[in-house]
């Protein structure tokens, strides 16, 4: 069970509701995860607008699903991964394979491979990376802008990381369990 | 030096513009964290936007102390020193108090409760205990509030993330300071 409440729309506060339904109408659902945050409609608002902002940035869409699932790997969130794994399965982008290797901070296709090790590095270094772990991203072909993208792909889920994490909303999705003992 | 460019406001992309020139209005400056990210407006925007989303509710002190403690946390120098000089200068935070914050501690009883709890989040990463959050709640934090405390500190990793990985150079209007992990 979630450490706080996981509100319908018509339970939410008032000012979530507008939001809630939003996302209901997006997804054909609304995944628990946005309904644990719209116990504060300030961080709802704050996490619908950088996901939708981001979404129209330079960063290829099937990259930064792919760095969703490097990312909730290292942080060790079970209801990321499983929303992420359910989320790219059914849209039938990646096979199984490159499920696995992008868990790992890899992937089968060699450029969004050198975003994911750098992914997987900022995330688990909390950006502690080296002038080399830099160049090597931008040698790979990332402009400056893009490489922006790619931290701020990371950071968003970290963000939706430790706010699972934290408030355990319940799994809404197939299970996957990351490897990182909790 | 920091790892990528940091343009100056009039080089910064035409979209960038508007949100670095609000900086200008509100700081009196803009830091070179948001010249660095400008040049991807939608990873600036995003995060302009999540900053100010989130201000509307927990509370503008306590957002900083919780920026203090993760700097630190997270060995951020850039964040350290920018968010102690505009902790005592935006919101009056005493040097004593931001001190205690560093270690997830502050002068202020409540507040005190809150930085303990987010520092659990974190160090965990989001791994933290039902009794973590039991401790907030019994120390007067509502439903929406202890979300806010998440997304805040979820918030300033992302920041540390960013300026751990660009080394941003630290602005001269920003005394340096040192974390102790650093």
């Amino acid at each position: 069970m979630a450490r706080i409440p996981t509100p319908s729309v018509e339970e939410a506060p008032a000012r979530s509701r507008p939001l809630l339904a939003e996302v209901d109408q997006r997804l054909g659902a609304i995944p628990n995860f946005y309904r644990v945050v719209s116990n504060s409609p300030a961080a709802l608002e704050a996490v619908l607008g950088f996901q939708a902002t981001l979404q129209g940035g330079a960063l290829d869409g099937l990259i930064t699903e792919r760095i969703a699932i490097t990312v909730a790997e290292v942080n060790g969130c079970d209801y990321c991964l499983s929303a992420q794994t359910y989320r790219t399965r059914k849209a039938g982008v990646l096979d199984d394979a490159e499920i696995t290797a992008n868990r790992n901070g890899a992937s089968n296709d060699i450029t969004v491979d050198a975003a994911l090790r750098f992914a997987k590095k900022l995330a688990r270094e909390r950006g502690h990376v080296t002038e080399r772990d830099v160049d090597d991203v931008k040698r790979a072909g990332y402009s400056d802008a893009e490489i922006v993208e790619i931290v701020a792909h990371v950071a968003l889920n970290v963000f939706t990381n430790f706010i699972n994490e934290a408030l355990k909303t319940e799994i809404d999705f197939p299970k996957v369990g990351t490897r990182r003992p909790t | 030096m920091a790892r990528i460019a940091v343009p100056a406001l009039e080089e910064a992309p035409a979209k960038s513009q508007p949100i670095l020139q609000n900086y200008v209005k509100v700081l009196g400056l803009v830091p070179n964290f948001f010249a660095m990210i400008s040049q991807s407006p939608d990873a600036l925007k995003a995060i302009a936007d999540m900053h100010a989303a989130l201000g509307k509710s927990l509370g503008h002190k306590t957002r900083e102390r919780i920026h203090v403690m993760t700097a630190e946390v997270n060995g951020c120098n850039y964040c350290l020193s920018a968010h102690t000089y505009l902790g005592a200068k935006l919101q009056g935070l005493s040097a004593e108090d931001m001190e205690l914050n560093r270690d997830g501690h502050s002068t202020d009883p409540k507040a005190d409760a809150a930085l303990q709890f987010a520092y659990k989040v974190a160090k965990g990463r989001g791994h933290i205990e039902d009794a973590d959050v039991e401790a907030v709640r019994a120390a007067g934090f509502s439903e929406a509030e202890i979300v806010d405390i998440v997304a805040e500190t979820a918030f300033s990793f992302i920041t540390n993330i960013f300026n751990n990985t660009f080394k941003t150079e630290i602005d001269a209007a920003f005394p340096p300071l040192r974390t102790k992990a650093a």
